[in-house]
């Protein structure tokens, strides 16, 4: 019997091992290379997306207290707006810097509305920065001043308007009411202006006591003639004069239109008559002689509500008003 | 004359022992390769082990931190009670939960971080004590306990 060839076979037994033993390795490495690969271009992939995502905020207005931006999808890919952050830079209040979270998907192309929220300290003239957050970790920001948006006025335009047609006037001897721009002087009598005003705002405003339309003539006299409650007359005994937000009485409040500013909200009529601003109530005259009046109407108002309302003035020049004696100003 | 023919000649009575010797030598062939065949066998498996193990490791180490994604999404330089504080948001952007073990603040570092585990999806904000100065821009860098870095300037 040949047992030669024993150790043959067991070192051959052995030899298959080894060689199953570094196969094993062999695949192994190559499994985890292939893993590592794959998560090698998936993190390419996701890098590449992250570069093709492009936002652009389109439009970024204030209204009711509500901040609304236009966000629009100029990329390639579809992007999730998760978050917005919106920095009062104007303010030092401790919540100026605040986050808001969104759930917002844009597919290319594509554009949303409205993507905002309550601004709580929202005032005019303030500068606000908004950055768009997106799921991929991107960041969108643009700038927006308030009084850009809403407070572009021109020399005799403003945000309250006028309405011409409506400028009259009326005396304690006449109390029909004539057209402003011819005023008929009668010594004694107490005068009493109306003009409608209506709000291009985008929120309502009240009107304060300080508001008075004044008639300032070629030489330099001025005559004020403070705002009085609607309810007045001009007639002075009795005296009809009404002080300005005297209770009952409440502050005029000339209601906005916020869907469409450029008409404005409805027109409110104001009489202005008092020497003084409320509680004075005693009627002005318009001088003792003929004269030509440039004419202001200066206008005091609360803009916004609560602890937050701020105080704006606005004057609305014109021209003018003469005042005769004869009635004619042919 | 061959040595096996020469020594059944001249030591008839040592004849019999060419068997016991080819015995003794199959099995001591026998033992040895399986010996030293265990011996290698053994060396491979626990060698080729280690190896595959750290392999694992490696690939393993590296493949995650490809999944871990972080971005600064904002810094807030701000003052609290005559105190100047920055709040440092990070997002995790990536397909694993990450740990952040550090923040820097223009190289002055800010380890104590809580939380610092951050979800897949989740936002952190840090709070750190900083006395920033207004109008300089400072560079913020967010570090991962996997060894990734975010990196970013932001102004005061």
């Amino acid at each position: 019997m040949n047992r030669k060839g024993v150790s043959s076979v067991v070192g051959a037994a052995f030899f298959v091992v080894l060689f199953v033993l570094g196969f094993n390795l062999i695949v192994y490495e190559l499994a985890q290379y292939d893993l590592y690969t794959h998560e090698l271009l998936t993190r390419n992939q996701f890098e590449r997306d992250r570069l093709s995502e492009i936002l652009t905020i389109v439009d970024f207005k204030t209204a009711q207290n509500k901040m609304n931006l236009t966000v629009a999808n100029t990329g390639g890919i579809p992007v999730r707006i998760v978050r917005l952050w919106v920095t009062n830079q104007s303010s030092t209040a401790p919540d100026r810097h605040q986050k808001f979270n969104l759930n917002y998907l844009l597919d290319p192309g594509n554009t949303t509305r409205n993507i905002g929220y309550d601004l709580g300290t929202f005032l005019a003239s303030q500068t606000f920065s908004a950055r768009i957050i997106t799921e991929r970790g991107n960041s969108f920001a643009t700038f927006y001043t308030t009084a850009f948006a809403s407070a572009v006025t021109a020399l005799g335009f403003g945000w309250i308007t006028m309405d011409w047609n409506s400028y009259q006037y009326a005396r304690s001897s006449d109390l029909s009411k004539h057209p402003g721009w011819c005023v008929t002087r009668q010594t004694g009598d107490w005068y009493m202006f109306y003009v409608n005003v209506n709000n291009h705002w985008d929120r309502d405003v009240r009107l304060l006591k300080w508001s008075h339309f004044k008639l300032v003539s070629t030489n330099g006299a001025t005559i004020s003639f403070y705002i009085v409650d609607p309810s007045s007359t001009p007639t002075k005994n009795p005296n009809g004069l009404v002080a300005y937000n005297i209770p009952p009485n409440l502050k005029t409040t000339i209601p906005a239109n916020p869907t469409d500013q450029a008409t404005g909200g409805a027109f409110v009529g104001l009489s202005f008559a008092s020497t003084a601003a409320s509680p004075g109530n005693t009627g002005q005259d318009v001088g003792s002689s003929d004269s030509s009046f440039a004419a202001f109407l200066v206008i005091f108002y609360e803009w916004g509500t609560g602890g937050t309302a701020n105080t704006l003035a606005q004057t609305i020049p014109f021209e003018a008003s003469e005042v005769t004696g004869s009635g004619s100003c042919a | 004359m061959p040595w096996a023919e020469l020594t059944r000649r001249k030591l008839p009575h040592l004849t019999h022992t060419l068997a016991v010797s080819t015995v003794v030598a199959t099995v001591l062939m026998t033992t040895l390769t399986i010996t030293l065949g265990s011996i290698v066998v053994f060396w491979a498996s626990s060698t080729f082990g280690l190896y595959q193990g750290n392999a694992g490791i490696f690939f393993n180490n590296r493949a995650d931190a490809l999944r871990e994604s972080l971005a600064i999404e904002d810094v807030w330089f701000y003052t609290q009670s005559s105190t100047n504080y920055v709040n440092v948001t990070v997002r995790n952007i990536g397909r694993a939960e990450l740990k952040l073990v550090a923040l820097y603040l223009n190289n002055t570092a800010f380890t104590s971080l809580s939380p610092s585990q951050i979800n897949v999806g989740g936002v952190a904000t840090y709070k750190v004590q900083y006395a920033w100065v207004a109008g300089k821009a400072y560079i913020i860098i967010a570090a991962t306990a996997r060894g990734n870095q975010v990196r970013q300037v932001w102004g005061t």
